[in-house]
């Protein structure tokens, strides 16, 4: 019987507040007003809406509300130097947070290329492109020194694109390839979004195959896509997606 | 005596699933169900408003504290990562002396901690101190002396199925907090032993947050990609579907080969716990997608939702469920079975 007693008086408490909150309530606590549904009621909320409105309308304001809020406090997060103010350079808190930071950034900017890619938009997915090669010249240089960064940085900026295409997972850049640790994490982390991204750009510039979800989703663009050299956001000739069937 | 500690069992004891240890002379206490009971609420409230909750229930050195140590790490535009770990953190308490204890509000999505000592000060409940912990810092792991995204992003880096990797940060955070907390004794955030390699406040934050902001990634994506509204819109269906009084609304949502006894558990829960369950989790895993669901008033349950796309048709769903409290055991299987 006491085994039973406090869990149940607990589940009961769990539930009451549960109703509790939902009507204002808040019984033996400091005054104040009570939450409105918190963060899981957000995303229910904005779930439910398209669900039932295929996000149009006031519920897709919502949805967008929300998702705003996830890409501010992602930017937010990732471009601010407290980090770096508050753990300094050295130290392996530093070293671990800056690695992880780096890695959702880069996925994040690979995101951004599939995107562009799905839409059909040629310039954003240069610029998307041009941001995912500068990320990864600054990973090489960080990871495996200045100079040598510097060094192995120009050759994925040269190669990047064929080494994406080529090799499907891992060292997507020339400056990860110089840095084993680098390329083991991006390896097991960004296998899948980086192997998509390659075929997404033979299907982009190729057309996407029968049947797959890209397919009529606006215009896949003609061959000849110019992608920007990350120097000074110009096209090269040695960029051009024509390059790209060589490697397929 | 150490199930005692893990308030998160109530439900589990509930669905008669997880209570089978006898507890001998455990006495139930009165304080103690007060303490955890306003640790929820303010966990409930801090989902929603991070700073408010904490002007709320903490006294004045704790909001000094709690806006020096951890919120110079944050921007006003950031507390959603906060409201984040909060809807989704267990609660777990130890260290209980009169009417004073230890709450941790754990998240396992975001592998940290925040361990609150709270007191009972007439009849008002308060937050007199904190301490932020790394998941890596509670279950006493060294940072590697090499870094590895792998390893600071374990549940995110598809190393191993989502609900394995989340059972197993679980269950040896809890075994590492039960061997420092019992359930009664000095309410001591730092007792002898427990921690050993954590960083300052500051450092241990820094660490959870590099989690929050891969979730605010992984939720941009969900949230904000065209290409995921079908995923997203089967998950909002099924939502709604949990909060139907019987499971045929489930069922019909569900893809053929589902297992019904899983969706006869979940109809076992409370329409309150169950009628609450929202999308925490999205990944992509061998071309399927998982929408992983938790209800802010029970979260140590967790529904996870794989979702298969289908030309012209809604993705077919297969909905598997996770309770937290049994991770142990989830985990000894599976290492049973890999060998």
């Amino acid at each position: 019987m006491k085994r039973v007693f406090l869990p149940s008086l607990l589940l009961v408490g769990f539930v009451w507040i549960a109703g509790g909150v939902e009507r204002g309530w808040a019984a033996d606590s400091p005054s104040g007003p009570a939450p409105s549904g918190g963060f899981l009621g957000r995303t229910r909320d904005a779930a439910v809406a398209v669900a039932e409105h295929d996000a149009s309308g006031a519920a897709a304001t919502g949805v967008e509300q929300l998702n705003e809020a996830f890409k501010i406090a992602l930017e937010k997060g990732l471009t601010d130097a407290k980090y770096k103010e508050l753990l300094g350079r050295a130290g392996k808190y530093a070293k671990v947070v800056d690695l992880a930071l780096k890695a959702i950034k880069m996925g994040n900017l690979s995101n951004e290329c599939r995107v562009a890619l799905v839409n059909g938009n040629r310039d954003e997915f240069a610029k998307a492109f041009n941001n995912l090669v500068r990320e990864g010249v600054k990973m090489g240089a960080g990871t495996a020194g200045a100079a040598k960064g510097a060094k192995v940085g120009a050759l994925g900026i040269k190669g990047g694109l064929l080494v994406l295409i080529t090799v499907p997972a891992g060292a997507i850049i020339g400056g990860l390839a110089a840095e084993k640790l680098a390329e083991k994490a991006y390896d097991e982390l960004l296998a899948g979004s980086i192997t998509e991204l390659g075929e997404l750009i033979f299907d982009t510039v190729k057309g996407p195959p029968p049947g797959s979800a890209s397919e009529g989703e606006g215009e896949p663009g003609p061959p000849g896509v110019g992608l920007p050299h990350p120097d000074d956001g110009s096209e090269t000739e040695g960029q051009r997606p024509e390059k790209l069937r060589r490697f397929r | 005596m150490r199930k005692w500690v893990l308030y998160g069992c109530v439900l589990a004891l509930w669905a008669g699933s997880a209570w089978a240890e006898p507890a001998g002379d455990d006495k139930p206490s009165a304080a103690l169900a007060t303490l955890v009971t306003a640790a929820n609420l303010f966990r409930t409230e801090a989902s929603d408003n991070v700073e408010q909750a904490v002007r709320k229930w903490g006294t004045p050195a704790f909001v000094r504290k709690w806006n020096r140590e951890v919120m110079t790490l944050f921007d006003k535009e950031e507390h959603i990562e906060w409201h984040d770990f909060f809807s989704s953190a267990v609660l777990w308490c130890g260290r209980l002396a009169g009417r004073e204890g230890v709450v941790a509000l754990y998240s396992p999505w975001s592998d940290g901690a925040v361990l609150l000592r709270i007191r009972l000060a007439g009849e008002k409940t308060r937050l007199t101190d904190f301490r932020a912990l790394s998941g890596e810092a509670l279950r006493g792991e060294p940072l590697p002396d090499k870094p590895s995204v792998a390893r600071t992003l374990r549940l995110y880096a598809g190393a191993e199925i989502p609900t394995l990797a989340l059972a197993r940060l679980y269950a040896d955070s809890l075994r590492a907090f039960e061997a420092h907390f019992p359930l009664e004794g000095r309410p001591d955030l730092s007792p002898a032993g427990f921690a050993k390699n954590a960083g300052s406040i500051g450092q241990e934050t820094a660490l959870i947050k590099t989690r929050m902001l891969h979730r605010m990634r992984m939720f941009n994506d969900f949230f904000g990609q065209a290409g995921n509204r079908p995923f997203l819109a089967a998950a909002g269906h099924l939502i709604k579907a949990l909060e139907a009084e019987d499971a045929k609304a489930v069922l019909a949502r569900l893809a053929a080969e589902q297992p019904t006894e899983v969706v006869e558990t979940v109809f076992e829960m409370p329409v309150s716990v169950r009628g609450g369950f929202a999308p925490n989790f999205f990944g992509r895993n061998n071309g399927k997608v998982l929408v992983g669901l938790v209800s802010p008033t029970a979260p140590q349950w967790i529904l996870m939702v794989q979702m298969e796309e289908r030309p012209g048709a809604a993705p077919a769903l297969i909905m598997e469920a996770l309770d937290l409290n049994v991770s142990g055991q989830i985990v000894a299987l599976a290492e049973k079975e890999a060998k």
